[in-house]
């Protein structure tokens, strides 16, 4: 590594457990330390979302995802830094400072989840929670080089998590490898009944079955590259792991095929992203008035409480939702972009061997197990950068948002200036083995071919 | 017009010749109403909170979610969707298989989540009708007023401003937030301010029968917005711009502000400037009898409506619709017609004692309302999908009737000595009707003394009032009083007694002076001390002395 920072000054954590809790020793997780976003409700420590709004706020209980994972044996060490409400893509806009890229001190770790990728990536954690609303596990576990998965929508219990956009946002867990994240995968994603949006066993079980089946009657991983995602040509690290992998075949003796596919309407992804979680962020964050927690102005004023507790992007994107729901926008924006959102979950159902279970459509017999493409346009962003460039950045990773599929980012070698590149494994709703199980191949072929 | 009239006239019903009417044929008087119930189910809507009452202390009935924690999400409970598909059905909605929540946006203290759960874009139900009578319901017509649709949402908090200095942030009291309401919205189906009272209480007595809300209206669990404007009838064109009166609390409140803006309408139009009436939004003074201005069309506020993403499709599946149906049908003999028509057609009653019967009802109802929410402290929860845990009971004092009829087999003296007599000793002892006081075969007990000529009329009221203090039989408390009827062959020891005691007035009587008849008459009952019928005595002496 050219340059090793320390920990404080890249703003990784918010706050942290002076002594290490008590763990449950026989769990799953055991032997695991977590660190978790500071958007998730924790006992003993304050839960913020990095905003001086909520500075002071302090939950009665863990968030179903931390209590899940502290009954497995995990052991919560502190909370992490991030976007303001995970509101941006570079970690940028924090009331608690940016955190820097753990590589230089010129770039940005990435957002909203940076501290959490930050914190895994210099090894300071286990694994950790994270979320993910448009690509706020991918892109920083992009950037910083570490796995991040946001799983199926409704898998893992919103429970206990400080909402940004409800119909977006997702748990997102980051760790070094692929293993473990499936681990802690298996861990928390249950059926919860405080969350009107947690699917059902049953739904998950038909899911996770159709999966197998469709995986114990072929002999190939068929792979979708969907042209649309990739906005420049594969990386000679990917180019080499996919050679690696068609040439020796997966680890489980399977062949590897590739496929081009054509995902045409998530160029409509960005656009139709922005303005449902602008429309989302601005009516979950109409709670904040100072009456009942969080910041008071000294006025006692709703106006200007909002006023002086929230940060500017935050309250850029409260006004632009503000906007787009207007009686006399919502045609053109908000039923436009709802309209664009079922259009790319049809694109999706179009190119999968495995029905979607949540929306009840059908298989397509030809088709592929999961897609691949780059997860980031470009390296870590940069300390000194023009705000208008973050939002380009969620261009890949927002269709799998609108259409609550599984994406996970995997490394796959260095950019020309030594900061890691990830690679997004996209998967059918519910089939999250499929995307552990290509992960895992590109992982292996990976480290076989030199890889970071 | 001076106020005073305009409220007079409110407060009387409308004649035919009166001069109000005359108006009304010039200037139609267009009416549409926005009725806000709320349900009495034990628990809130979305949360495992269980609901308070008037009384309960400020912020006792309140969980995370209702004061909108960040981090908690909805739960949608079945025990208010179940009250609120069986108004939907008492009211003879379509319900909508699939129905959705949506958000309404809006900044006020006493809406934590800055925003109201409500069903803007696929309502729990569509089309429903209330039907009203000419004369049975207060009407001098019939019409029925259309529904488009009944949707289920939140209730606010309350906000309470400081009277002082009202820029200080005010105290807010979270005990209503997030209770279930069904909002109901009519047609302009109403001309006057009769009809729209009465469509609200006959709504009322729907929903009260349907045993899914106590609709007190000063306690908030009723409340109207009333929309009105005025057509010329000639030239329906020419008409003024639709006004919104909010929150009236009371009948009376909304006939006052109906009959306000109508003055206020017809004027402007007879005047010639009905573009003077703005479509403004309207509060209701009490104390001065007139509307304000609350807000102009202009400062309307935008809602910014959103489907709510953390809330699924409430789905009413075909076992969930039976089950509707099946209560409904429990409920069908109390719903307000049905109720009317079975006491006027199977128990012969006159349409005067079948009105203080359901008024009684109507009373009871309010104060059952006060009492029941009284004592909302148990948790409450719960969530048997599918299964419809009320069960209908007819208004009491009904009930009590028509027990009584059948166990009498005589209604008109069930009725007389329900409304009369009973209530009569309730009011003494100024205490509501209560069916358990004394019980329906209690009363039977004495009634049936009476039909067996045992004690008079009179001595029965002496022993019911007796019966309110004490647990004896009616018979026993007729022997304790020494009440009971003397038998024929005593009394024709005491029609012989009186005839030797005053023969010359027994002779004249005899001879066709019918006036000394009373005198003997006075004499036999104070020999019988009271215990005999009178009309049987003067029927024994009549015979004894040969008078026709």
């Amino acid at each position: 590594m050219p340059l090793q920072q320390t920990p404080r000054l890249l703003s990784i954590w918010t706050s942290r457990l002076p002594n290490t809790a008590k763990s449950n020793t026989n769990g799953s997780l055991s032997g695991l330390s977590m660190a978790v976003k500071d958007v998730f409700w924790t006992t003993e420590l304050p839960t913020t979302a990095a905003s001086k709004m909520l500075r002071d706020f302090h939950p009665e209980e863990d968030a179903e995802c931390v209590s899940l994972a502290r009954a497995a044996g995990a052991c919560l060490i502190g909370k992490t830094n991030c976007d303001e409400f995970g509101m941006g893509s570079s970690n940028r806009f924090s009331h608690f400072g940016p955190v820097l890229h753990p590589l230089s001190s010129d770039r940005l770790a990435g957002g909203s989840s940076g501290g959490s990728a930050a914190a895994v990536a210099l090894n300071q954690s286990s694994f950790a929670l994270s979320t993910d609303t448009g690509g706020s596990t991918r892109l920083p576990a992009s950037y910083c080089g570490v796995v991040g998965l946001k799983p199926s929508y409704g898998l893992i219990s919103r429970y206990g998590l400080i909402p940004y956009a409800e119909s977006l946002d997702c748990v997102g867990i980051m760790a070094k490898s692929v293993h473990t994240v499936n681990r802690v995968f298996d861990v928390l994603s249950q059926y919860d009944e405080k969350d009107p949006t947690s699917e059902s066993t049953e739904l998950r079980k038909s899911a996770r079955e159709a999966a197998q089946s469709v995986r114990q009657s072929t002999d190939t991983w068929r792979i979708g590259l969907p042209e649309e995602l990739f906005t420049s040509k594969p990386s000679d690290a990917l180019s080499e792991v996919l050679d690696t992998l068609i040439r020796k075949g997966a680890t489980d003796g399977k062949r590897v095929e590739l496929y081009q596919v054509s995902l045409p309407t998530t160029t409509l992804a960005l656009n139709a992203y922005y303005v449902i979680a602008s429309a989302e962020a601005s009516s979950s964050l109409a709670r904040y008035d100072g009456m009942r927690y969080g910041y008071r102005s000294e006025s006692g004023s709703i106006h200007d409480t909002r006023e002086e507790g929230f940060g500017e992007e935050v309250k850029r994107r409260i006004t632009l939702g503000n906007l787009v729901l207007s009686a006399d926008s919502l045609d053109n924006y908000y039923l436009n972009a709802q309209r664009a959102r079922t259009e790319i979950v049809n694109d999706f159902n179009g190119l999968f061997r495995m029905p979607n279970a949540r929306t009840a459509t059908d298989a397509v017999p030809d088709g592929i197990d999961v897609l691949i493409h780059p997860t980031a346009v470009s390296g870590p962003p940069l300390v000194d950068s023009h705000d208008a460039a973050d939002y380009a950045q969620d261009l890949l990773t927002t269709p799998a948002s609108l259409a609550g599929l599984p994406a996970l980012n995997v490394p796959i070698g260095v950019d020309s200036q030594g900061f890691p590149q990830g690679v997004s494994v996209v998967g059918q709703w519910g089939c999250e083995q499929c995307v552990f199980g290509v992960a895992k191949e590109l992982e292996t072929a990976n480290a076989s071919v030199g890889g970071v | 017009m001076q106020l005073s009239r305009v409220l007079g006239n409110v407060a009387k019903k409308l004649k035919p010749e009166n001069k109000q009417t005359t108006r009304l044929n010039e200037y139609r008087l267009i009416i549409g109403l926005e009725i806000h119930a709320q349900l009495n189910a034990s628990v809130k809507l979305f949360s495992n909170s269980s609901v308070g009452s008037e009384q309960s202390e400020p912020n006792t009935h309140v969980t995370p979610f209702d004061a909108a924690i960040p981090g908690t999400l909805p739960k949608l409970n079945q025990e208010p969707l179940s009250k609120a598909l069986s108004a939907a059905a008492a009211l003879n909605f379509t319900i909508s298989r699939t129905s959705s929540f949506d958000r309404k946006h809006y900044l006020y203290y006493d809406l934590p989540q800055g925003y109201q759960i409500t069903q803007q874009y696929n309502p729990l139900a569509h089309s429903g009708h209330l039907a009203l009578h000419a004369h049975r319901d207060d009407v001098t017509r019939d019409f029925a007023v259309a529904l488009p649709r009944i949707q289920l949402e939140q209730d606010t908090g309350k906000a309470h401003l400081h009277t002082r200095t009202p820029t200080l942030t005010p105290l807010v009291d979270l005990n209503r937030c997030g209770v279930a309401l069904v909002e109901i919205v009519t047609r302009p189906d109403m001309h006057s301010a009769e009809e729209a009272v009465a469509f609200v209480k006959k709504l009322r007595s729907t929903l009260r029968a349907a045993g899914v809300c106590s609709g007190h209206m000063e306690a908030g669990n009723l409340r109207a917005d009333v929309n009105v404007n005025v057509e010329y009838a000639a030239t329906p064109t020419i008409r003024t711009a639709r006004v919104e009166v909010k929150n009236l609390n009371s009948l009376r409140s909304m006939a006052g502000a109906i009959q306000y803006e109508y003055e206020r309408h017809a004027r402007a139009l007879e005047d010639g400037r009905g573009d003077a009436i703005q479509q403004d939004t309207l509060g209701w003074d009490v104390q001065r009898g007139a509307t304000y201005k609350l807000r102009s069309k202009e400062e309307a506020v935008d809602y910014r409506y959103m489907p709510d993403p953390n809330l699924r499709e409430v789905i009413v599946g075909d076992e969930q619709m039976a089950s509707v149906q099946e209560y409904l049908q429990q409920c069908a003999p109390f719903l307000p017609d049905a109720l009317r028509d079975r006491l006027m057609q199977t128990y012969a009653l006159s349409a005067r004692d079948v009105n203080v019967l359901l008024a009684v009802n109507e009373d009871l109802w309010a104060g059952d309302s006060r009492r029941s929410l009284g004592s909302g402290g148990g948790s409450a929860s719960h969530d048997h999908a599918h299964v419809n845990t009320q069960t209908p009971k007819p208004p009491s004092i009904v009930r009590f009737f028509e027990h009584l009829a059948h166990l009498s087999a005589d209604p008109q003296l069930a009725v007389n000595w329900t409304i009369h007599e009973l209530l009569a000793q309730f009011a003494a002892r100024a205490s509501p009707f209560d069916e358990t006081t004394i019980p329906a075969h209690r009363l039977h007990a004495l009634l049936a003394l009476i039909q067996t000529s045992q004690v008079t009329s009179t001595a029965a009221k002496k022993v019911l009032a007796h019966m309110f203090d004490s647990d004896k039989t009616p018979a026993t408390i007729v022997d304790e009083l020494d009440l009971r009827m003397l038998p024929v062959h005593v009394l024709d020891d005491v029609v012989q007694r009186t005839i030797e005691d005053l023969p010359d007035e027994s002779t004249k009587a005899s001879q066709g002076n019918t006036k000394v008849v009373r005198k003997l008459i006075g004499h036999a009952m104070k020999v019988a001390r009271g215990k005999a019928d009178g009309s049987r005595v003067e029927k024994m002496l009549r015979d004894r002395l040969g008078i026709q």
